[in-house]
């Protein structure tokens, strides 16, 4: 075998190898990493809800105090209409930066019947702040009695599942 | 590789509308694989318990094709349910119509979501949702590691929150309100159905029994809340 | 009258230099080695491969399937860096160790491949089936049918180049299989970058993965068919042809474009004849004389078509040639006393050895044939032997009716030569006796370091 003339520098030995690490792991950094694992702690604790249940009915006031609002202006998602017997009913959805739901409009809403009208005139300047309140905190769904396929495409359940989390 | 991400699903089932919500970050292929587990599944249970078809198990029950023992173990097992709530309610809670034909439509939307549920929790998943027409069934708890937040919607306007309840991991959501009327309740006549509010929500650990209590605690009016709070882990409160 | 004049001055005959050491140092090889594994198994798990083990049946499968072809490539890679006989490596290490670790990463890349092929198949089967997966992976996916072409080739060229598969096929038999190999390398490379989702999904991996296998074809290309085309410019011609015994001939080749040579004794060359229907045939010759200006002397043993090609190669044939290549010269005995162990064609490295040392190396020559009438120059040998202090020893006949059982036992070598242990050990021959040399020399206290080999890859 060549002898070698004489003996490499332990710099000239080691170079390769420490350049070559260098560019190796530069390179792989900016590959693409197609999302880290959430990695979701252990069980808490089941905690029976009964501090919400009563024997009277609740007021129509949020159960958990609600923390401060972030600024709403992240996407505006607009439902599809539905057409009911009493009209058509069309939602805007407004979410913060953060996906929060923050704020809730009805586009159209049922006038033919004035009863159906009465009703949601006294609800509008309230529900918009409670839902509002509401939608601070973070509702991922909604329960309600079972609706129609067509009543969930223009409710609030609907634009939950279609914006992203 | 597709990309992992947190994936939502919804589609029309069961003349409503089904929604999965997955917190757990799977990749596409796993999502799309559960969620059609889940639309066949369901699609199943709608050709083996829909009264509206013909060849389903319960017509065929019905029109005495099929005797009520011989047919599949999942009916049988539902027929059963009713049955025991029928008794436990004092006939408020009835899968019978009025010519005698039975009708367990109220109890196996709640019942078929629950097994649902079990199928999405088999292929691994451990953070999820499952909807169905308005009641939940949760797994494990959201992305951000708190509770399953849901709101409870005004039984007089959809388009409103009138509150919401943090669920405990694996727990329940029902609701039960005026819009059913007409669809599977049938008080007996001796106990007309007068409820003194719009809605009830029930929470439990299971949805088919969460479903059902919500259903005869809304037609027992006030005693409802006394009566599904008898069940231990089951708490019930109503909108007026 | 006047005298002819020589026409120019190279009348002097002169010695050939030795060519231009390597600067290449072990840890380089390993640096560059260290990193493409660093880079290959990094991407694989940046994409999430590490993460999918363990997850579900089909993940951990998939992300198998992913990593076994990874490594793969990269077995295939390395190898064709050494096909590629880069002087860089070959004056260090020299071409027959790099064939044998040629050899051995493709024996690597086959396994891979099997792997790969295993794990692909049971990922594909969980939702649809073994049999549904086998149709997708062997047609319906796109490029597939290509790939399985290539993968069979792949593996076809690996069994044929198995010890008793080797053993049956002439050697350019042999040789023409193995080149369908880059066929079969070529026929899968679309696989991994359309269904690959290493490479079909980030554009960064993909284009560096096109990159460098853009790039190593390019250096096989120029240095396979480059250094075809400079011999082609550098011919030399046969000057002289001597029989020595049977089946045995002195080939010496001669050339002006010798002026420029460099080659050192021990060495080798490809030689290629420049005769209609001998062209295509390269055979590497050991170079059994010290080089010089006049001429490289090569003796052949004549044991196949082309060998017997030049055993009867006619005086002033065009004679092109590739080298020199080899590691096992005379310069790494400094001044120990050697033995020099040689069977069958390895004589003629021996020879070469030979005549470089000087009386200092007392060299003994084991010299094992198959036959007395083997036994070609051994008046030669001894001739040379006995000039510088030395001997020679023969040992006759095939392996059943020596005395000994094994002629290389570490009791036979030290009967043979009792200072062996004083000696540095040069064995040149087929792969099976340089391996029993090695091992009685080492079990009868030779140091390792002074053990050298020239193997008969051919």
């Amino acid at each position: 075998m060549v002898v070698v003339s004489k003996k490499p520098t332990l710099s000239r030995q080691i170079f390769p190898a420490v350049a070559l690490t260098v560019i190796g792991v530069g390179f792989i950094s900016q590959l693409d990493n197609p999302g880290s694992e959430v990695v979701l702690e252990g069980a808490i604790g089941a905690v029976t809800p009964s501090t919400l249940a009563t024997n009277t009915t609740l007021a129509p006031s949020p159960v958990i105090s609600v923390e401060g609002s972030g600024t709403c202006d992240g996407d505006v998602v607009t439902g599809p209409t539905a057409v009911f017997k009493w009209g058509g009913l069309q939602l805007q959805a407004t979410f913060t930066k953060k996906n929060v739901l923050c704020n809730v409009t009805v586009l159209n809403y049922p006038n033919e019947d004035d009863k159906s009208l009465s009703i949601n005139q006294s609800a509008l300047p309230v529900y918009n702040q409670e839902a509002t309140e509401a939608g601070n905190a973070q509702i991922a769904v909604v329960s309600g009695a079972t609706d129609s396929w067509r009543a969930y495409t223009a409710g609030l359940q609907a634009i939950l599942d279609a914006h992203p989390a | 590789m597709s990309a992992d991400a947190r994936f939502k699903f919804a589609a029309k089932a069961m003349g409503t509308a089904v929604s999965v919500h997955i917190a757990d970050v799977v990749p596409q292929e796993t999502a799309d694989d559960a969620w059609e587990s889940v639309g066949v599944f369901l699609h199943d249970i709608e050709d083996r318990f829909s009264t509206f078809l013909a060849t389903s198990e319960i017509s065929r029950i019905n029109n005495g094709e099929l005797h009520m023992l011989d047919a599949s173990p999942d009916v049988v097992e539902v027929l059963d349910a009713c049955t025991w709530l029928e008794h436990l309610s004092n006939g408020v809670f009835n899968a019978r119509r009025s010519d005698g034909s039975i009708d367990p439509a109220g109890f196996v939307k709640g019942w078929a979501a629950e097994r649902a549920v079990r199928l999405l929790a088999e292929v691994g998943l451990r953070n999820f949702y499952l909807r169905i027409g308005g009641d939940i069934q949760t797994h494990g708890v959201q992305a951000t590691g708190e509770k399953w937040r849901v709101g409870i919607v005004d039984p007089h306007d959809a388009s409103r929150i009138r509150s919401y309840v943090d669920i405990p991991e694996n727990w329940a959501v029902a609701t039960s309100g005026i819009a059913e009327r007409g669809q599977h309740i049938w008080g007996n006549d001796a106990m007309p159905v007068t409820p003194e509010f719009s809605s009830m929500t029930v929470i439990g650990p299971h949805l088919m029994w969460a479903d059902a209590f919500a259903t005869i605690g809304f037609s027992l009016g006030d005693a409802g809340i006394e009566w599904v709070e008898k069940f231990p882990d089951y708490t019930a409160f109503t909108l007026k | 009258m006047t005298r002819p004049t020589p026409t120019s001055s190279e009348s002097q005959v002169h010695p050939l230099p030795a060519p231009q050491e390597s600067r290449v140092l072990d840890t380089d090889v390993g640096a560059i080695i260290g990193a493409l594994t660093l880079v290959v198994v990094g991407l694989w798990s940046r994409h999430g491969g590490v993460t999918a083990l363990g997850d579900s049946a089909a993940k951990t499968y998939t992300s198998l399937a992913q990593l076994t072809g990874l490594l793969c490539s990269e077995a295939g890679l390395l190898g064709l860096i050494l096909i590629t006989r880069t002087p860089l490596m070959e004056r260090r290490y020299g071409l027959d160790r790099m064939f044998n670790w040629h050899r051995l990463l493709g024996e690597a890349m086959a396994i891979f491949l099997a792997l790969h092929i295993a794990f692909s198949v049971a990922s594909w089967a969980i939702p649809s089936g073994t049999m549904n997966a086998i149709q997708s992976l062997t047609g319906k996916e796109p490029y597939m049918a290509l790939t399985s072409v290539g993968s069979v080739i792949v593996l076809l060229v690996t069994i044929s180049s198995l010890k008793w598969f080797r053993n049956k096929l002439s050697y350019e038999m042999w040789y023409f299989v193995h080149l369908t190999a880059y066929f079969g390398l070529a026929a899968s490379f679309s696989h991994q970058i359309v269904l690959g989702t290493d490479f079909a999904d980030d554009a960064l991996a993909r284009g560096f993965w096109v990159a460098i296998h853009v790039a190593l074809v390019a250096w096989i290309i120029w240095s396979r068919w480059g250094r075809f085309f400079v011999a082609l410019a550098r011919p030399l011609h046969v000057s002289a042809v001597t029989h020595e015994a049977e089946g045995i001939t002195s080939v010496v080749l001669s050339g002006k474009h010798l002026r420029k040579a460099k080659a050192q004794g021990g060495q080798f060359y490809l030689v290629r004849q420049l005769v209609k229907g001998r062209w295509w045939q390269s055979n590497p010759f050991s170079l059994s004389a010290q080089p010089t200006t006049a001429g490289l002397r090569f003796t052949v043993k004549a044991r196949g078509e082309s060998s017997n090609a030049f055993t009867n190669i006619a005086l002033g044939t065009r004679v092109i040639v590739e080298g020199p290549y080899g590691v096992c010269t005379p310069d790494v005995v400094n001044s120990e006393k050697v033995l020099l162990v040689g069977g069958g064609i390895g004589i003629g490295p021996v020879m070469s050895f030979l005549e470089q040392l000087t009386p200092q190396h007392e060299p003994i020559v084991l010299y094992r044939v198959s036959s007395e009438q083997e036994m070609s120059q051994v008046k030669g040998i001894e001739g040379l032997a006995t000039a510088r202090n030395g001997s020679v020893q023969t040992l006759v006949g095939p392996r059943a009716t020596l005395k000994v059982a094994d002629p290389f036992s570490a009791d036979a070598l030290l009967k043979a030569v009792p200072d062996l242990a004083q000696r540095v050990v040069i064995v040149a021959g087929p792969e099976s006796m340089v391996k029993a040399v090695q091992r009685g020399a080492r079990a009868a206290g030779v140091p390792v370091e002074n053990i050298h080999a020239e193997r008969a890859w051919w």
